[in-house]
């Protein structure tokens, strides 16, 4: 019991601090990201396992992470506004050449990132060359450029 | 096609399989949980024993004794060998007059005050092998219980 306590307490926890944490963690992945997750599973490990060895308590806490993610994946296709609160949707941030400086603020991109994105993407220059640019849930900016 | 739907099959019966794993393991299968609790009464009521039906190596299993009725200065308690060959204890609580062996056996003596009826003794041992595990508790060598704790790798 203890042990799939642990591991449903840690998945809660974890989904919760890293959609406070926002999408944009994913985007620009420095090297103190990196670093940053490593410690967060070596600080996780110690959470989901105490001083239990086993191998059986390892495969069930294993188990119950799987588990409680196909969950959640069955849950969110079954309700798809569970699935927004939890990915979140796609975010419109570039329509028809404009900027919109409220959305972009709030998810925490500029219009550097943006251009960045244009130009290693698509090999576009100017903002008035996109269509449409949008945040995508898995924290991608995609670009749609004017035909 | 005919590959497709086998292994659709088979992740299907993986869900279930999976699903009932981790609601044997909430309730208590592999070690801790109602499943596993466990209480023996000698024959006679004198010993109650508290115990974990299924353990996991090298992780703490809590056994706790319960005596009534003693009488006398003195108690002893027991615990059959393979119990001791298998097992360490990491905690004893509270700590006995003087703890000794006897044929395998590990005794441990306590003193009663002359009003005190009743007493508790405080285990957790440590399995470090698995297998199936005969145990045999004994009081006063009149009173005693047998049960059995499994050990998962």
């Amino acid at each position: 019991m203890e042990t799939v306590l642990r591991a449903a307490s840690m998945y809660l926890v974890l989904m919760v601090v890293l959609k406070i944490a926002g999408r944009r963690t994913l985007l620009e992945m420095t090297s103190f990201d990196l670093i940053l997750l490593l410690i967060i599973s070596e600080a996780t490990q110690q959470a989901l396992l105490g001083d239990d060895f086993s191998v059986t308590g390892a495969s069930l806490t294993i188990i119950t992470l799987i588990v409680i993610d196909i969950l959640f994946g069955m849950l969110k296709a079954h309700f798809p506004r569970l699935e927004l609160l939890i990915d979140g949707g796609s975010l419109i941030l570039v329509e028809n050449g404009k900027l919109l400086p409220m959305r972009a603020r709030k998810a925490g991109i500029s219009e550097e990132d943006i251009l960045l994105s244009a130009r290693s993407t698509q090999g576009l220059e100017r903002l008035d060359q996109i269509k449409f640019a949008i945040l995508e849930k898995n924290g991608k900016i995609s670009i749609v450029p004017q035909s | 096609m005919r590959w497709q739907r086998i292994e659709w099959r088979f992740q299907y019966v993986g869900y279930v399989v999976l699903f009932s794993l981790v609601i044997l393991g909430t309730c208590g299968l592999f070690s801790k949980g109602f499943l596993s609790e466990r209480q023996m009464t000698s024959a006679d009521g004198n010993l109650r024993v508290e115990y974990e039906r299924f353990g996991l190596r090298d992780s703490n299993m809590n056994l706790t004794l319960r005596m009534d009725k003693l009488r006398g200065p003195h108690f002893t308690l027991s615990i059959s060998g393979e119990e001791m060959d298998n097992f360490q204890i990491q905690s004893l609580q509270p700590q006995p007059l003087s703890a000794r062996s006897e044929n395998n056996q590990l005794i441990l003596t306590y003193a009663v005050n002359r009003q005190q009826a009743a007493a508790t003794v405080w285990l957790a041992v440590q399995p470090k092998t698995y297998g199936r595990y005969p145990v045999t508790v004994t009081l006063n060598n009149s009173s005693d219980v047998h049960f059995t704790q499994w050990v998962y790798p």
